[in-house]
């Protein structure tokens, strides 16, 4: 009997001793969101201002990209819907300006900006492009402006402006410069991605910050998100707060209830959602110095209220 | 119920779906269907009422080891205790570190702010836990058990949350929160042991729920369900080596297995599990292999899951929150499993192998004759082998006060689910022949079974013992009161012999014998008077130490004292006895003794034939033998012979009864 307690206590003491290994937890993927590999690269921006000095606003039209505040010159097309509650509006916009960094602002002993050098005349597609006065804001008194040279532009609201220019998706851009003093005459060709919609949410559609969000669009995938703070009747632009990378190759993307949970619905009357897709790249053109960017930008914004 | 009647019911439970959802039990998983057949520690799972099977001191030990790309080497799975006490109770404790279940649900964003970028190991971690579980069982009848149990869930959900600080910059941060949710689950449930082929076990699962603390409704979604539902099982042992088992429940789920005993205590086991409400209806399939000894008994089972979605380690939430389940160890995410289990018995107490039918007392006993009863059967037991296989069973009697120790039948084999009778005698002390009055005395019968040595079952009954003068009635049991070393006996014969030595002294050697009783009856005869018995004649019988010291006695009382006497001086004597057919109230005992005479020398004592009987002496010698009736005491020897030879002759010449077998003669020496 004691050999075989004996064996029996030997026997226990192997099982308890082998079995030394935890169950391992079983991991849960969220399949709504998409790909496995699609983790949402979130941006805080909070305070981050933007690259104009036009403070604390959001870039609602695709023009003043944080690339853009590298380049000292650039040539952008962007094509801009707007959904706000009951209103639909489509803005189509050109712009360019090439400023000469040798040749600074100052302003009290610093430097507030540079001056843009005048190229003759500018066409995109054969229209030609607006001149008008690029100023540069002073922050500090006297609070006049500084003329500072020339840009280039051209505007179609809801077909109101420059009738004849429309943002096209998929379309072949080409930039024209007449060329002055160095310099040269140059032609520029860049393509238009596919125009951005946004078919969720839709800005009649009321939201809530504990509940997860399905962003799905048609046509063309947006690169980037950016969901900004609004609180209408202030005067104030639209903050921005959240900029979200949508990766690539999904058809839609969700964000989730934690993500939406950061939004300050106690600050914010609205909140604008900002999708854009962009082609661009770098050129030099003879007798410039700096790189210029060259840019097409598909952008839309959808305004929501989130509680 | 009969066996026909709990046929059909199986049909038609058949129809119904169910499957048993608990891995605490590698007999339990390679079976199935274990609420009916459950006997171990692991009935806290299956059926707590299955607690009531547990030997003694039970401890149980199992490790198991998930079936996977990833196996990652064996799980310490459940290690428990459980004790048995008085016979009908049973209590239990467990501890299940493997009966848990828990899942990680990865972040699907990365935050950053204007500073740095933002790790999180997890955006929820979700566990669930039954590690603790009690139990009791208690058997309200031969074959009916109930029992209880509560196990001690643990959920835990671990949520990660995020926050924004904003001064010069903005900076987001998270912090893990854990939600605690707790509470105790009780299961009731019974068990029916209908016959050694079929047993029946209900289970009430959830019955009861304490709570000590809940999920918010935030997290409901992640916490257990705690279904209430009722589970039914039925084992059936179509032969003696195969058992078949079947359970089923309110949920639509139902089990079905069996398990085959190959020889030499090993086991295998195989069994389906199904759902009605579940894609694919059969969910999992199982297979194992037992093997016991009277100290161990180890298990080993392998479980396999039809659809091996989300069981391979990972899964979708989705599968996660669209279906609500109730089990840490069975669920939607549970790995195929190899299990093994370790169960020892400790303590004493075994298995019940045999148990007594009922026990019949075949004669009251009789002090005079007590030594009868150590080779002829006191009564007979009526066992039942109630286990799975063939036992050896003996039996074993005693009562206290008139035996040293316990008498043991020999081993008889008995078949699972036969029942045998089996005798048993008692070897009485001679203290029993100090029971003057006639008493009822509390004997106990044992059964033992197998090798364990210990008793299976014990009753008492009621066994009637005479005073010592009482008389069965039974000639050959009146030779039990004949005392001729009894010191008074001695005395008498030798006092008297002594007194006629010299007459003896003259008479042939040959006649010896026949003087000497002649001179004992004589003695004998002069100082006794026949007298009736206090009762009924054949009731009564005195030893011969009163009769001399009553100077009288009946029949019965003479025949007793003078062959007593004659016996102590060497002469042989045999009894007479005749029970007429036609008058059995004139039945009657008388003697003969053995003179020692050839059969040639017959007319030195006697010339007429008729006086006497040649007949063998217990040295298988022909000697001449007479007749005394010993009622004719006071009229003397010859009167006591010729009526003696008087009635013989009537008895066995005249009439056949001899032959018919009314008239006995029983040598009184055989004994001795």
């Amino acid at each position: 009997m004691l050999k075989n307690l004996n064996i029996a206590l030997l026997l226990i003491l192997l099982l308890v001793t082998v079995a030394c290994e935890d169950n391992q937890p079983v991991e849960l993927v969220d399949e709504t969101t998409g790909e496995e590999d699609s983790e949402l690269e979130v941006n805080v921006l909070g305070l981050e201002a933007d690259t104009t000095g036009t403070a604390l606003a959001a870039d609602t039209t695709g023009l003043i990209s944080s690339e853009s505040s590298r380049f000292a010159a650039s040539m952008i097309v962007t094509g801009v819907q707007f959904d706000f509650p009951g209103e639909h509006h489509e803005v189509s916009f050109a712009h360019a300006i090439f400023l000469d960094l040798r040749d600074p602002v100052w302003l009290m002993g610093r430097v507030i900006g540079f001056k843009s050098l005048d190229l003759g005349r500018m066409f995109l597609d054969g229209l030609q492009l607006h001149r008008t006065p690029y100023r540069i804001r002073r922050n500090i008194p006297p609070l006049a402006d500084s003329l500072a040279g020339v840009r280039y532009g051209l505007l179609n609201v809801d077909g109101q402006g420059d009738s004849n220019f429309q943002y096209v998706p998929h379309h072949a851009y080409t930039w024209t410069i007449e060329g002055k003093t160095r310099i040269e005459p140059q032609s520029v060709l860049i393509k238009s991605p596919g125009r951005v919609n946004i078919v969720s949410p839709r800005p009649e559609t009321s939201l809530s910050k504990d509940h997860s969000l399905e962003i799905v669009w048609t046509d063309e995938r947006p690169q980037t998100m950016i969901i900004s703070g609004l609180n209408t009747g202030t005067g104030e632009g639209a903050r921005p707060l959240l900029r979200i990378r949508i990766p690539k190759r999904i058809p839609r993307i969700i964000i989730p209830a934690k993500v939406m949970r950061l939004l300050p619905t106690d600050r914010f009357e609205m909140f604008q959602f900002t999708f854009e897709a962009s082609i661009q790249r770098e050129i030099l053109i003879p007798g410039y110095l700096d790189k210029i960017l060259l840019r097409v930008a598909s952008v839309h914004n959808v305004l929501v209220r989130i509680r | 119920m009969t066996d026909r009647t709990l046929q059909l019911t199986l049909l038609l439970l058949m129809a119904m779906n169910s499957f048993g959802q608990h891995l605490s039990s590698p007999r339990g998983i390679s079976l199935a269907a274990y609420t009916a057949a459950t006997n171990d520690i692991h009935s806290l799972d299956w059926n707590p009422a299955g607690l009531i099977f547990v030997k003694d001191w039970e401890a149980s030990f199992s490790n198991f080891a998930n079936v996977n790309p990833n196996f990652n080497g064996l799980i310490f799975g459940t290690a428990g205790i459980a004790k048995r006490f008085l016979g009908g109770h049973t209590v239990a404790i467990r501890y299940a570190d493997g009966n848990a279940v828990e899942f990680i649900v990865p972040t699907l964003f990365v935050l950053t702010d204007s500073v740095s970028r933002l790790e999180t190991s997890f955006d929820k971690m979700i566990s669930h836990r039954e590690r603790f579980a009690i139990g009791y069982a208690y058997r309200i009848a031969d074959n009916i058990s109930v029992g209880a149990s509560a196990r001690f869930r643990e959920e835990t959900v671990s949520d990660t949350r995020y926050f924004i600080s904003q001064d010069t910059v903005t900076l987001v941060s998270s912090e893990v929160i854990d939600f605690d949710a707790s509470s105790w689950l009780a299961d009731v449930g019974a068990l029916w042991e209908v016959n050694p082929r079929w047993r029946i076990g209900i289970v009430a699962k959830n019955l009861l729920r304490v709570t000590e603390s809940e999920f918010s409704e935030e997290i409901e979604q992640f916490g257990l369900a705690q279904t209430r539902f009722a589970r039914g099982g039925v084992s059936f042992m179509p032969l003696r080596s195969l058992s078949v088992a079947l359970d089923f429940d309110t949920e639509e789920r139902a089990a079905l297995g069996y398990e085959w005993n190959l020889g030499n205590n090993f086991w295998i086991r195989q069994g389906v599990f199904a759902d009605q409400n579940a894609s694919p209806f059969i969910q999992a399939v199982s297979v194992g292999f037992g093997w016991s000894s009277p100290l161990f008994q180890a298990d080993l089972s392998y479980l396999r899951f039809v659809d091996q979605t989300n069981r391979t380690g990972a899964g979708t939430l989705n599968a996660f929150t669209s279906v609500r389940w109730e089990s840490p160890d069975w669920n939607p995410f549970t790995h195929d499993r190899i299990a093994f289990s370790l169960k020892v018995h400790l303590g004493r107490t075994h298995e019940q192998l045999a148990k007594i039918e009922y026990i019949e007392i075949l004669s009251d006993v009789y002090p005079s004759s007590y030594q009868v009863y150590a080779y002829r059967p006191l009564g007979k037991v009526h066992v039942r082998n109630i286990s799975g296989k063939p036992v050896q069973v003996k039996v074993g009697f005693f009562v206290d006060r008139l035996m040293e120790r316990p008498t043991e039948s020999k081993p008889y084999i008995i078949q699972p689910g036969q029942t045998i009778q089996i005798p048993f005698t008692a070897v009485f002390t001679p203290a029993i022949r100090s029971v003057t009055e006639m008493i009822i005395r509390e004997a106990e019968v044992f059964v033992s079974a197998a090798i364990a040595g210990d008793y299976d079952d014990r009753s008492q009954a009621r066994v009637l013992v005479h005073g010592r003068n009482d008389w069965s009635g039974d000639v050959l049991q009146l030779r039990y009161f004949v005392t001729p070393e009894d010191p008074e006996v001695l005395q008498f014969t030798r006092r008297k012999l002594v007194q006629y030595k010299d007459l003896l002294a003259t008479v042939p050697e040959n006649l010896q014998s026949f003087m000497e009783a002649k001179i004992l009856f004589n003695e004998f005869s002069s100082r006794l008077s026949y007298v009736h018995d206090p009762k009924k004649s054949s009731d009564r019988v005195q030893y011969p130490a009163e009769t001399l010291d009553l100077r009288g006695g009946d029949c019965d009382d003479m025949t007793v004292c003078y062959s007593s006497l004659l016996i102590s001086v060497g002469i042989g004597v045999a009894y007479i006895d005749v029970i007429p057919p036609d008058r059995p109230q004139e039945s009657h005992v008388y003697l003969m003794f053995d003179t020692g005479l050839e059969p040639q020398l017959a007319p030195l004592i006697s010339e007429n034939p008729k006086r006497y009987v040649v007949r063998k002496n217990d040295q298988g010698k022909e000697t001449v033998w007479i007749p005394i009736e010993t009622t004719e005491s006071l009229r003397g020897f010859d009167a006591a012979w010729e009526l003696g030879a008087k009635e013989y002759f009537n008895e066995t010449g005249l009439n056949p009864g001899l032959i018919e077998g009314w008239v006995q003669v029983v040598d009184v020496h055989t004994i001795f």
